[in-house]
């Protein structure tokens, strides 16, 4: 059987994870976040700093100014001689293609080994004194959205999902009860796990009760602006076998990106096409289809935006996630649970690190470690994250 | 263009020769997007190039007038400008286009006409204002 990187021994697997809790970290650096990350990953199967023969970066995040040429200070932290250091950014979807990097680098044999470490602590930014030089960092930041949004203001992702999340209400006739029930279902996974940032039960009435962030966007179906780091150690399947240590194997790969900056003036802003194209993708090069898949974790920054991607996805029709979610089909026992761990909403969502933490979960269900939440029997899952307010999506087919 | 709120500085900095183009003629109160002549593609926003044959494209002026695509408004950030509800237009040659809509939020539904009323803006650009039409 071979991958999509690689072939026979040196296709790569995902061999260990680990992170901090998600929350507050108001004291901690991003760096000494993701170095916690990695402890852990290490620890949970007995490696050693000594062991990795690469490091696979992501930036801070975007609100925190960051310094150049970073990886090589965070290899000094670590103090190992390394045969690969990189930093890869892409937005949202950053840590994933760092993760892409890990493994086409192990897929052709130049390593056998990497760490994969995404972290962000912004949390506190900005909420003290802000000074000149935080007035310049958000004038920066707000560049980031280009000449033919930034003008108007926006500086943050969360209009741009609330214009997708009003044509998809109105192209569906979906009344605001119908997309708060997804927030109450993650909150049902979040109760579970011990990592999420959220876990107390919610209702419709208190989602639909909260305020308005941009409309028609409550603040309980957008995500918490969470701190928080996660690793992922990827080998080849030679390595692992080697050291004894049992390996996921990445089986599938797929990835599009629509030729656009945050809003999709020309795809429209309801029906994910590069959702549907990365799915696709990954699962015929893995020889799977949907039904294949017995747990996934989608990106999901916004609840109206995580219905959307359920659809493009292929798992519903369009207009239908609601009700597929309101009837149990995406939780825990039902026909595809997604987002076990509580999602964005309700694990937390720091940026940088969030498509580990995905991979995270979706390897501790395959390798049954996932406690009270455990989806009977998983053997294949799938990740998928994304950039952007949503215009481009990688996705990964893991198998045990 | 002169700007003296700074706040622009560094969209205005990074700005490619498309969208320079795009705000000159915005300016002189022309809304005008790319369409590749061989292909005649009408695409927003600009490009100086055709990706489908490779060929430069041309300039073409658009009337400004529109429906409603979606509307929203923004929680106050560092760039606020009232009234503060911005929006995606579908323009009437079938580009869609970013923009304020200077109408109470209440009052707007998806649907509604509307026109272009370029507004020149102290940050150094003229920006897509539309009012009901």
């Amino acid at each position: 059987m071979s991958g999509p990187f690689g072939s026979g021994s040196s296709r790569p697997a995902v061999v260990s994870w680990g992170s901090t809790s998600i929350g507050k970290h108001p004291d901690r650096t991003p760096s000494d976040l993701g170095l916690e990350a990695l402890d852990r990953a290490l620890e949970r199967v007995d490696l050693l700093p000594r062991d990795l023969e690469a490091l696979y970066l992501v930036p801070h995040g975007y609100a925190r100014a960051q310094a150049p040429i970073r990886p090589q200070r965070v290899a000094e932290e670590l103090g190992v001689q390394l045969h690969a250091l990189v930093e890869v950014e892409c937005g949202g979807a950053s840590a994933m293609l760092a993760f892409k990097a890990a493994c086409q680098d192990v897929a052709t044999g130049h390593v056998e080994v990497a760490a994969v470490i995404g972290a962000q602590a912004e949390r506190q930014l900005f909420k003290g004194d802000v000074d000149e030089g935080d007035l310049d960092r958000a004038r920066l930041m707000a560049e980031m959205f280009g000449p033919y949004i930034a003008p108007y203001g926006v500086m943050t992702a969360v209009p741009c999902y609330a214009l997708a999340a009003q044509r998809y209400m109105y192209e569906h006739d979906l009344a605001p009860a119908q997309i708060a029930e997804l927030p109450v279902r993650l909150r049902t996974h979040a109760a579970l796990n011990p990592r999420a940032e959220l876990r107390a039960p919610i209702t419709v009435e208190d989602v639909l009760a909260s305020r308005i962030v941009s409309p028609p966007i409550h603040k309980l179906e957008a995500p918490p602006w969470s701190d928080g780091a996660a690793c992922v150690v990827v080998s080849s399947r030679e390595w692992a076998e080697r050291r004894g240590l049992d390996a996921i194997g990445l089986t599938g790969w797929g990835e599009a990106h629509d030729p656009s900056n945050f809003v999709t003036f020309e795809a429209g802003l309801t029906s994910y096409p590069w959702v549907r194209e990365s799915t696709r993708q990954a699962l015929a090069r893995a020889s799977r289809t949907l039904d294949d898949v017995d747990v996934a974790e989608v990106y999901g920054a916004f609840a109206p935006a995580e219905l959307i991607t359920y659809e493009a996805m292929g798992l519903f029709g369009a207009g239908q996630a609601p009700a597929a979610v309101a009837a149990g089909e995406t939780s825990v026992g039902g026909r595809i649970p997604i987002n076990t761990s509580g999602g964005r909403l309700s694990l937390g969502h720091p940026p940088q690190a969030t498509p580990l933490l995905e991979l995270q979960e979706v390897c501790e269900q395959l390798a049954g470690e996932a406690d009270a939440r455990q989806v009977k029997d998983a053997s294949i899952g799938l990740v998928q994250a994304e950039h952007g307010a949503m215009n481009g999506s990688a996705v990964a087919i893991l198998e045990a | 263009m002169s700007a003296t709120d700074p706040s622009l500085k560094y969209v205005l900095r990074d700005m490619g020769s498309a969208a320079r183009e795009f705000y000159r003629r915005l300016a002189e109160g022309r809304l005008a997007t790319t369409r590749c002549p061989s292909c005649d593609e009408l695409r927003f926003p600009p490009r100086e190039r055709c990706a489908a044959c490779g060929g430069r494209t041309a300039w073409r002026e658009l009337s400004g007038r529109g429906t409603v695509y979606a509307f929203t408004q923004q929680e106050r950030g560092l760039r606020f400008i009232a009234p503060d509800v911005v929006g995606v237009v579908e323009l009437e040659e079938g580009v869609r286009v970013f923009g304020l809509l200077a109408t109470p939020f209440e009052s707007l539904s998806i649907g509604q006409p509307v026109e272009l009323e370029p507004r020149a803006d102290d940050a150094g650009l003229t920006l897509l204002v539309f009012r009901p039409g």
